[in-house]
């Protein structure tokens, strides 16, 4: 079991993990995912100290390894890592590599470490190329060498850090099946990807990564089909966001529209499409809704969704009921219903805003 | 074609290039040559006043000075030794050459005149042997003052400048200095041995007839003599930081000098004076006969060969252990600063920057003349102290270079396997590194060794030494300067050699199967 406890990674760039709490439980087999640059990579290279946290706690089997004095290679020695890079050691063969550890860190003995060697290289398919060396080897091959080299140790834990990101597509596969054989074996794997449907397929636990830290943990049904909060499903759906704040009557409309052409042109949404959406929503802020209210606050939100291609506008804002098709603006009516084939109108209570419309393009 | 046998075949051609450059040098400089003199009508040393003649003199004398008084005109040209000044004048890099009046009579004597010497005096001159200005400096020259009074008025002076100078004379000591009893202690004499016949070498020993005077001297007052070859540059530093007591070696009184030693009362009268190559100068042997002479003289008489043995030894002595302790240091350093701190980083940073920054000739000056100012340690080992400093700092550099070339990720492999930070560096990173230390080590290794040619500056009788004091013996011009090359080259190609297998042999790729499986019992 590894409990981390306010776990806190800060650089002089930046801080990845801010504030992280989590329990992992023996034989979990987690997916972290989330957005490049949420600390996804730091997380795992804090759990055995690669990275050294700058503060907090972290607890596995019941020791606190993060405590001063404390001597990590112990704790590393049941907590294996395989690398996006590989990193097999280019001096030696690759049954060398797998047996190095268990014979210089266990004692194992040579004939040992060359059969547990060998063995492991048949569970991955390479044991022909025992006496290779890393680099006659393709990319695939060395990383599930990588991986024999980490189970050589027979460790409790595995951390994978994107261990397909360098492959080539055609190599994903081999690796993938590797380390879906090991997710069955009682072992605990900690898995950070951004293959999403290798994750679904092979973890109990999902972590969705942002804002600092574990913004999201769940099972994979849930984060998958059917998230919950609002920044898993943004991502889930690699959802394109488009948000803009109108408080005032004499807003710099020009601007905005030149902003959502930009964010329409930067999602390769057809001009056309672009067009109708920056029509609607001009005629129905500007023409519709900013005189009607006394003291606007009106909040868009554009969402542009990538797979299936389809844009949800949502326009909130405040003050009494109102239903635009209720204007009075017959133009500006028919301009917006030439844009969107139809728009829908609810109440609701969110903060200070109580109307809402939504439409799709 | 194989990268490799290019390779190959690229050394080897530069091999014998080499050899063929080294040839074509022995031959040109051995061939003789009928032409009219062109220096036919100067006769006196004034005719030498004009900007188309060259004239040579020799560095840390006084003779470029009076040259540029009384022949102002003319170009001068510095060089290290009287011998190089004669093999300049032979190999016509200079139209004359500027010095004692004696040195060119005794080199006459021994060549059957090669040079003529020009009329007048530049400026006459007077000999005095130096000392510190410390107590005991003065203390010395009282009593040699005494003794050189003595020697005038018995008529003894005359009677050793006539043993040592004339065609006829005995050039022997009088004294085994050697052997002389220490009652009142030992007396350090520094000298150049390359200014016959004030002070040469003969049969492996220091001789001349600044030595006799010198070693009477030590006879007549109950004192042992330890006589030390040395640069000429070297000898007033030697003799004014008290290191040595004596410097005895044909030295002009000047009132410069006089600001940092002491004089004795000269000793011998002479003048600066010019000489040009005697055109008519050849010698009707063939050229074989050339070369076997020349081989003779080099190596045969006097068993001079004795002398490159020892100066062999001497020059790989210095730079094997340079390269050990300078290994070791380097190794060390970088080991310290591997884990340590950024202040002891930048620390050490500095230091080996200072190191690397400083000619080795300045370095050794330093650690000859001011560190060890005081303490009695040879010059060998104030070089091997030195070389192993800049050889050091070197490894340092390359260590540092070479284990940066292998990436991070595979540091980080092993600390997640559990590797100690320690094992990590010496199991991981270390044998890889290896591939990229190794050749940049060996060329390192091979500067070295040519670079300990400058020992000679603080008295110690290296090959290149060597070879300069057989030149000065031989007036051989060329010779030993070929021979001294060969052998450098020789000595610098089995070190490569030496690296190359090292390197073959810890390569980890040249392994054969049966020894990365040893001892293991496998199934196919």
């Amino acid at each position: 079991m590894i409990e981390l406890v306010h776990l806190r990674k800060s650089y002089d760039m930046g801080t990845p993990l801010k504030d992280v709490n989590v329990v992992i439980n023996d034989g979990d087999v987690i997916s972290v995912i989330g957005p490049s640059g949420t600390g996804k990579s730091t997380l795992l290279r804090c759990l055995n100290l690669i990275e050294r946290p700058t503060s907090g706690q972290i607890i596995f089997d019941g020791e606190d390894i993060t405590a001063p004095g404390y001597d990590i290679s112990k704790a590393r020695r049941k907590m294996g890592m395989v690398f996006q890079s590989f990193n097999l050691f280019g001096h030696l063969t690759v049954i060398e590599n797998i047996m190095l550890a268990p014979m210089e860190l266990l004692g194992t003995s040579k004939q040992d470490a060359y059969d547990e060697g060998m063995r492991l290289l048949h569970k991955v398919g390479l044991s022909d190329f025992a006496l290779r060396y890393p680099d006659e080897l393709s990319g695939g091959q060395k990383q599930r060498v990588a991986i024999a080299r980490t189970l050589a140790m027979d460790p409790e834990v595995i951390l994978f850090d994107e261990p397909t990101s360098a492959l080539d597509p055609t190599m994903v596969g081999e690796v993938e099946a590797v380390i879906k054989d090991l997710a069955g074996s009682g072992k605990t794997l900690i898995i950070v990807t951004h293959e999403m449907r290798f994750a679904r397929s092979i973890c109990n636990r999902v972590f969705y990564m942002d804002q600092g830290g574990i913004y999201d943990d769940d099972i994979p049904e849930v984060i998958f089909d059917a998230p919950e909060k609002e920044l898993t499903r943004r991502f889930i759906h690699q959802l394109k966001i488009l948000e803009m704040f109108i408080e005032s009557k004499t807003y710099d409309y020009l601007g905005e529209g030149a902003e959502i052409d930009r964010y329409c042109s930067k999602n390769q949404i057809p001009p056309k499409t672009a067009n109708r959406i920056r029509l609607a929503i001009e005629e129905l802020v500007h023409q519709i809704l900013l005189p009607e209210l006394s003291e606007p606050k009106i909040h868009v939100l554009v969402e542009y969704n990538e797979k299936n291609d389809k844009t949800v506008v949502k326009i909130r804002y405040n003050g009494p009921e109102f239903d635009p098709k209720t204007s009075g603006n017959e133009l500006s009516l028919s301009l917006l219903r030439s844009a969107v084939s139809s728009f829908d109108h609810s109440v609701i209570a969110e903060g200070e805003y109580t109307n809402q419309i939504v439409f799709e393009q | 074609m194989h990268n490799i046998q290019v390779k190959a075949l690229l050394k080897r051609s530069f091999a014998i290039l080499g050899i063929c450059i080294m040839l074509a040098a022995l031959l040109g400089g051995c061939a003789s040559k009928k032409v009219d003199d062109p220096l036919a009508d100067v006769k006196t040393y004034k005719d030498l006043n004009d900007p188309k003649y060259r004239v040579g003199v020799c560095n840390g004398t006084t003779e470029g000075a009076i040259c540029e008084e009384v022949i102002p005109k003319a170009q001068r040209l510095y060089y290290n030794s009287y011998v190089d000044l004669l093999t300049a004048v032979e190999s016509h890099k200079v139209d004359a050459i500027v010095g004692d009046d004696m040195t060119w009579i005794y080199y006459n004597v021994q060549t059957g005149g090669k040079i003529r010497i020009l009329d007048g005096f530049l400026k006459p001159y007077e000999f005095g042997y130096i000392f510190s200005k410390k107590a005991r400096g003065k203390e010395l020259r009282d009593q040699l003052n005494e003794f050189l009074g003595k020697l005038e008025a018995e008529g003894t002076l005359e009677e050793i400048t006539h043993i040592w100078m004339d065609e006829s004379g005995a050039r022997t000591l009088s004294v085994d200095y050697k052997s002389l009893p220490a009652k009142n202690g030992v007396v350090k004499v520094a000298t150049t041995s390359t200014g016959p016949p004030f002070t040469y070498i003969e049969n492996g020993i220091i001789t001349g007839l600044d030595i006799d005077v010198i070693s009477r001297f030590c006879q007549e007052y109950g004192y042992g003599l330890e006589v030390t070859d040395m640069q000429f540059d070297g000898l007033i530093p030697a003799v004014s930081t008290g290191k040595y007591d004596i410097g005895a070696s044909a030295i002009t009184i000047t009132d410069e000098r006089k600001e940092s030693v002491d004089f004795s009362e000269p000793y011998y009268f002479g003048g600066t004076t010019a000489a040009v190559y005697n055109v008519n100068y050849g010698s009707d042997k063939s050229f074989p006969e050339k070369i076997k002479d020349s081989f003779r003289k080099t190596f045969i008489k006097e068993h001079r060969y004795r002398l490159f043995i020892s100066g062999i030894i001497v020059t790989l002595l210095i730079t094997l252990l340079s390269a050990l302790f300078g290994t070791l240091l380097g190794f060390a350093v970088y080991m310290l600063c591997r884990n340590g701190n950024r202040a002891a980083n930048a620390v050490t940073k500095i230091c080996v920057r200072i190191i690397q920054m400083l000619p080795v000739i300045v370095m050794l000056m330093i650690f000859y003349y001011i560190v060890f100012a005081n303490a009695p340690v040879s010059g060998a080992f104030v070089s091997t102290i030195v070389f192993s400093l800049t050889f050091g700092a070197s490894v340092f550099g390359m260590l540092t270079s070479s284990i940066n070339t292998i990436d991070r990720g595979q540091t980080e492999a092993a600390y997640a396997l559990g590797f100690s930070n320690l094992r990590t560096f010496f199991k991981i990173v270390l044998p890889q590194a290896m591939k990229f230390f190794l050749p940049s080590y060996k060329s390192e290794l091979v500067a070295l060794i040519k670079a300990t040619a400058v020992v000679g500056y603080i008295a110690v009788q290296d090959l290149t030494r060597v070879g300069d004091i057989v030149r000065s013996r031989t007036y051989e011009a060329f010779f030993p300067i070929i021979s001294v090359a060969v052998i450098y080259f020789i000595m610098a190609w089995i070190l490569i050699l030496i690296v190359d297998r090292i390197e073959i042999k810890i390569d980890p790729k040249r392994r054969k199967r049966d020894d990365i499986l040893k001892g293991v019992k496998t199934n196919d």
